[in-house]
């Protein structure tokens, strides 16, 4: 019962620094992918926060033998970049770009 | 700084107190393409702690629409057939990929995974290239 108490609560912290961050505004995103347009640097300052506290967290709870309510750490095994990954990564921002764009307001 | 800077490196700071908290007590990555792909087919042990993570997010959107509703503008969006082809790009690359914004723009940065990099400003570049040329058809 634990874990799932704990990824419960990992979500809900996950979906409330996303509002907070501003990132579940479609005009931020779009600001920020806009870069010939008004850039809004807001996504790159979430990122930065973000990984402020994981990039220094990580390495450290890594260091533990296993987590606090499990066996063993589940990591993505290593692989290297392959085509696959570029292509997706392309089709997926060719969708967030899409979806991020609001319309302009009906005349 | 403007106040949504402010807002913006709070908010980052939480997510990746999140993404920390679940590495630390689950031990896997909050990657929530990831997580939400592994809820179908459901998979004895593999499903409980996904749904959990995602009604945790649903949570805490319904948390932040009645204590901070301007997290959800109802500005007019593209129409829904153009929504829906969007969905399905980012569902079918971050399928492809292994994982979106989460997932390799948090933790696979914070893991220093190389693919992670790659694919970061693989989706960066497309997503501009694509806003940019939308503005020629959308102005």
């Amino acid at each position: 019962m634990k874990p799932l108490l704990s990824s419960l609560l990992c979500g809900l912290v996950f979906a409330l620094g996303l509002g907070i961050a501003g990132m579940t505004q479609p005009q931020k995103i779009i600001g920020f992918l806009d870069v010939t347009g008004h850039w809004d640097a807001s996504l790159a300052l979430v990122m930065a926060g973000a990984l402020a506290i994981a990039g220094v967290g990580f390495p450290l709870i890594l260091r533990r033998a296993a987590p606090l309510m499990g066996e063993r750490f589940f990591l993505p095994p290593p692989r290297s970049v392959d085509l696959r990954l570029l292509s997706g990564a392309a089709l997926f921002g060719v969708g967030w770009g899409m979806a991020g764009y609001t319309a302009p307001a009906p005349r | 700084m403007p106040e949504s800077w402010l807002h913006a490196l709070l908010g980052g700071a939480l997510i990746g107190c999140a993404a920390c908290a679940f590495l630390y007590c689950n031990g896997r990555i909050a990657g929530i393409s990831g997580i939400a792909a592994g809820l179908a087919p459901p998979a004895p042990g593999e499903w409980a702690w996904r749904a959990a993570f995602i009604a945790g997010l649903l949570l805490g959107g319904f948390t932040l629409l009645s204590l901070y509703p301007a997290a959800f503008p109802t500005a007019a969006f593209r129409s829904p057939p153009v929504m829906a082809l969007a969905g399905l790009l980012v569902g079918l690359g971050a399928g492809l990929a292994n994982g979106c914004t989460s997932g390799h723009g948090i933790c696979g940065l914070a893991l220093r995974s190389p693919r992670s990099l790659v694919a970061v400003l693989a989706f960066m570049s497309s997503g501009a290239l694509t806003v940019y040329l939308l503005k020629g058809v959308w102005p």
